[in-house]
C-alpha cells in the first residue's frame, strides 16, 4: 500500500466515528455537504512535492503525527488565562474564542459589540438560519483543488458566523480567537474550524482573525474562513497566525467581493512548524478594490508557506499585494501568488510583489510572483526579491554613530514597517509591529531592537511634535 | 584633528590612493578638488570606513586615535561625519527616528544622558531652521522620495545635529541648484566653530564662493599634486585640472 493511501485512510476512519457521534445531529443538507468534502478528500489525496501547488512544501512531517479529531472524548483544559495573552487589548470585550474548532461563548467577551452585529457558533446558526447558511456556506471554497479545504469540509461542524448586517459600521475591532491544543493526556489533536463572516450592503468592520495554541502542544489546525464583502461594504481583516513551534496550521481564507466593496487583508504570520496560508480573493463586481498584504518571520526549523490567488473576474477593480518576509535559523519560506485577470475584466490596476530578508545562509526562500492575463487594456506589475541585508544601507546607518546589530535591528524593522504600513487602522497596526518586534527579538537574536516608528502623519512621534509645536 | 601619512587604498584589487598625505586641524576648512576618478571620494569614503575599500599602506591618526582600529560607528562616535555623495535611502525608518538614534549613541559615547523626544524634537527643529528643512521631513523615511537637493540638506541636518569634530563634505554640491547650494553653504559655515573641521570634496569652484577654504589641495590619480590657499581654486576654475594634471606628469 502506498504510504499516502495509509494516511488516508487514518483520517478517514476519523470521519466515520465523526459522522456517526458528535455531529450526527446536523441537517440533511449539512451532511450532504460533508460528505461531498470527504469524496474530495478520498479522490485528492496527501500532496507530495510532486504536485505543483506543493513543490516547496514537505508535508511528512505533519503526516507523521498520528493526529486524532478533537471529538468531545479527549478532554481539553483552557481557560480564560491560557487565551489571555493571545487577546487583542482594543477587542477585550468585542472576540470569540474557538477552541479547537468548537465555539466557546465561557470563554468569549462580547460585551461591547453594537446588538446589530450577529456572532455566534457556527453549529447553532446552522440550526438557526439554515437558509442563510445553505446560501452562503461552503459556495467557494476550493474543495475540489485544495485537500485542507476538502478534508475541513468533511468535518464541517463548527466554528464562527459573524454576520455585520446592512449599513452598519462596527467602529471596535472584532477578534476570533483560533485556539488550539492537544488532550490533557498527550494526544496530539486536529480541529476543523469553519469560520464564515458576511457583510452585508455598506456595512463596515475590523476582524482579527487569530490563530494561537497552547505553547508546546502538538495540534494540527485545518481552518477554512469564508468571508462575503458586499456591495460598497468594507472589511479590514487580519490573519494573525502565531501557534507554537509544534503546532500545524493549513489555513484556507476565501475572500467573494461584491461591487463597490473593499477588502484589506493582511497575513501576519509568525508561527507553527509547518503553515501553509491559501488567502484568495475572488473580485466578483466591478469598482473593487483588492489589498492583500503580509509578513512572514521564520526561525528555526519553521516553514510558512503563502499562496494566494487574487482573481479579477470584473473590470475597474484594482488590487495591491505586497508580502513581506524574513527568514531566519534554517527555516524555510514559501511564496506563490497568483494574479488572474479575466478577459472581461478590463482596466484592472493590479500589483504584486514579493520581497524576502535573508538572514541567514542555511535559511531557503522559494517565491514565484504569476500574472494571468487575458484581457488587453489593464496596468499590472509583479515581481519579486530574495536578499541579504545591503552592505551600503548597514554602512550609512553605522556611519552615523549607530553599533552594528542596532543597525541591523533599524534596517530589519525598517523592513517590516514597510508592509505593515498598509494596515489602516492605527492600534491596529501597532500591535501587528509589537508582535514583529516580539518574534524578531527571541528568533534573531537582536539584542537592540527599535520601536517601530511609522512615517503616517498619524503615529506618536508626529502628535509630540505637533504639541511641542503649540507651545512654542 | 586628523593626519594621513602615505595612505593607500584598493577597490575590487585596483589600487585608487597612492600615498596620500594630508593634515587639518581645528578650526581649518581644507578642500580637496580634482577631476573625476581622481580619488577624492575614495578619500572620504575610506576616512569613514566603507567596508568595499582596502586601506593596503599609510596610517590616519584622527584626534590621537588610530582611526584603522574604528569601526564606522566607533569613528562617528568619535566625532567623524561624512555627508556621502548618494545618500541612502532607508524605507520604513523614519528621519527622526535614526537621527536620535546617532545622537544617542554618540552621546552615550561621550558620557551624556541620552536626549528623550520631546527633548531631541526640540532639537531637531533648530537645526531644521538652520538648513531649512520642512518640518514635514521628520518623519517621513529617510531619504526616500526626497529630491537630490532634499537629500543632501538632510545630510547636513544630519551633521548638524550630530555636531562633529570632523565633517567630511562628499561632493555635496553636485546636482544642487543655485539656492539650494547657499541654503547648504550657508549650513556649514554656520555650523564653524574653532574646534571642529571640515574636509570639503568638490570637483567644482563654486561651492567654494560660498564655503571659504583655508586650505586647497589638488588630487589627480590618487596623489595630492598641488596645495594652496583659496586662489589656487580659482586658478584652477580658470585654467583647468590640465594644467595641474601635466605638473603632475612631469613631477
Amino acid at each position: 500500500m502506498p504510504k499516502e493511501l495509509k494516511e488516508i485512510q487514518y483520517y478517514q476512519s476519523d470521519f466515520e466515528a465523526f459522522s456517526s457521534n458528535g455531529a450526527s445531529s446536523a441537517p440533511a443538507w449539512m451532511k450532504d455537504v460533508r460528505a461531498a468534502g470527504m469524496s474530495n478528500f478520498s479522490a485528492l489525496g496527501f500532496p507530495t512535492l510532486r504536485h505543483e501547488d506543493w513543490r516547496f512544501t514537505n508535508i511528512v512531517p505533519l503526516l507523521k503525527v498520528p493526529f486524532r479529531y478533537a471529538s468531545e472524548h479527549y478532554r481539553v483544559s483552557v481557560t480564560r488565562e491560557k487565551l489571555s495573552p493571545y487577546v487583542y487589548s482594543e477587542s477585550a470585550k468585542s472576540y470569540v474564542a474557538v477552541v479547537n474548532g468548537r465555539f466557546s461563548s465561557s470563554l468569549s467577551n462580547l460585551s461591547a459589540l453594537p446588538p446589530a452585529v450577529e456572532i455566534e457558533s457556527l453549529e447553532k446558526a446552522a440550526a438557526k438560519f439554515p437558509e442563510m447558511l445553505k446560501q452562503f456556506l461552503n459556495k467557494h471554497v476550493p474543495s475540489d483543488r485544495s485537500v485542507f479545504a476538502a478534508l475541513n469540509t468533511a468535518y464541517l461542524r463548527d466554528g464562527v458566523l459573524l454576520r455585520i448586517p446592512k449599513d452598519i459600521h462596527v467602529e471596535v475591532p472584532i477578534q476570533i480567537l483560533m485556539y488550539s491544543s492537544q488532550a490533557d493526556d498527550g494526544t496530539p489533536l486536529v480541529s476543523y474550524p469553519r469560520n464564515l463572516i458576511l457583510l452585508e450592503e455598506g456595512a463596515h468592520a475590523t476582524v482579527v482573525e487569530t490563530y494561537a495554541s497552547a505553547q508546546e502542544s502538538v495540534s494540527l489546525s485545518d481552518a477554512v474562513t469564508e468571508i462575503f464583502v458586499g456591495q460598497n461594504a468594507a472589511l479590514d481583516f487580519v490573519k494573525e497566525q502565531r501557534e507554537g513551534v509544534n503546532a500545524f496550521h493549513v489555513g484556507t481564507m476565501q475572500v467573494m467581493q461584491e461591487k463597490e466593496s473593499r477588502f484589506t487583508g493582511f497575513s501576519l504570520a509568525l508561527g507553527s512548524r509547518i503553515a501553509r496560508n491559501d488567502l484568495n480573493i475572488e473580485i466578483a463586481g466591478e469598482h473593487c478594490e483588492s489589498m492583500l498584504d503580509g509578513l512572514y518571520i521564520t526561525a528555526g526549523e519553521q516553514l510558512i508557506d503563502h499562496h494566494t490567488i487574487i482573481d479579477h473576474t470584473q473590470p475597474e477593480c484594482s488590487s495591491r499585494e505586497v508580502v513581506k518576509g524574513i527568514v531566519t535559523g534554517n527555516s524555510r519560506a514559501v511564496f506563490n501568488g497568483k494574479i488572474f485577470v479575466r478577459q472581461i475584466a478590463q482596466k484592472t490596476d493590479s500589483k504584486q510583489t514579493n520581497k524576502n530578508l535573508l538572514l541567514s545562509d542555511r535559511a531557503t526562500v522559494d517565491t514565484k510572483p504569476q500574472l494571468e492575463i487575458f484581457a488587453d487594456d489593464v496596468k499590472c506589475t509583479h515581481g519579486a526579491t530574495v536578499g541579504g541585508m545591503d552592505p551600503m544601507s548597514l554602512f550609512y546607518v553605522k556611519s552615523r554613530g549607530i553599533g552594528e546589530e542596532a543597525a541591523r535591528g533599524i534596517l530589519t524593522t525598517g523592513f517590516a514597517a514597510e508592509v505593515t504600513k498598509y494596515i489602516n487602522n492605527a492600534e491596529l497596526r501597532h500591535y501587528v509591529d509589537t508582535l514583529i518586534i516580539a518574534k524578531l527579538a527571541d528568533n534573531v537574536v537582536m539584542s537592540e531592537l527599535p520601536e517601530i516608528v511609522h512615517s503616517a502623519a498619524a503615529d506618536f512621534s508626529q502628535r509630540d511634535f505637533q504639541q511641542d509645536e503649540s507651545h512654542s | 584633528m586628523i593626519e594621513i601619512k602615505n595612505l593607500h587604498a584598493n577597490v575590487a584589487g585596483k589600487e585608487i590612493l597612492k600615498g596620500i598625505d594630508l593634515s587639518v586641524h581645528a578650526g581649518e576648512v581644507h578642500a580637496i578638488m580634482g577631476p573625476n576618478g581622481s580619488g577624492k571620494s575614495t578619500l572620504a569614503q575610506v576616512l569613514a570606513g566603507h567596508p568595499a575599500y582596502e586601506v593596503t599602506e599609510g596610517e590616519v591618526i584622527f584626534d590621537g586615535k588610530n582611526l584603522f582600529d574604528l569601526d564606522p560607528e566607533e569613528r562617528a562616535q568619535e566625532g567623524l561625519f561624512l555627508a556621502f555623495q548618494y545618500p541612502v535611502e532607508i524605507p520604513g525608518v523614519s528621519n527622526s527616528y535614526f537621527l536620535k538614534a546617532g545622537l544617542n549613541e554618540i552621546r552615550k559615547h561621550r558620557g551624556l544622558e541620552p536626549l528623550d523626544a520631546m527633548q531631541f524634537l526640540k532639537l531637531l527643529k533648530e537645526k531644521m531652521k538652520l538648513v531649512e528643512m520642512d518640518s514635514s521631513f521628520i518623519n517621513r523615511p529617510v531619504n526616500e522620495g526626497f529630491s537630490g537637493g532634499e537629500k543632501k540638506r538632510n545630510e547636513i541636518l544630519q551633521m548638524a545635529v550630530l555636531e562633529p569634530k570632523l565633517a567630511i563634505l562628499d561632493e555635496t554640491d553636485s546636482g544642487l541648484d543655485i539656492d539650494a547650494l547657499k541654503i547648504v553653504a550657508d549650513g556649514v559655515t554656520k555650523l564653524k566653530r574653532p574646534d571642529n573641521a571640515a574636509i570639503v570634496v568638490t570637483h567644482y569652484q563654486r561651492l567654494l564662493n560660498y564655503i571659504v577654504p583655508d586650505f586647497v589641495h589638488v588630487l589627480v590619480n590618487g596623489r595630492i599634486v598641488k596645495s594652496g590657499t583659496k586662489e589656487l581654486a580659482l586658478e584652477l576654475e580658470a585654467s583647468g585640472y590640465d594644467s595641474v594634471k601635466d605638473a603632475a606628469a612631469v613631477a
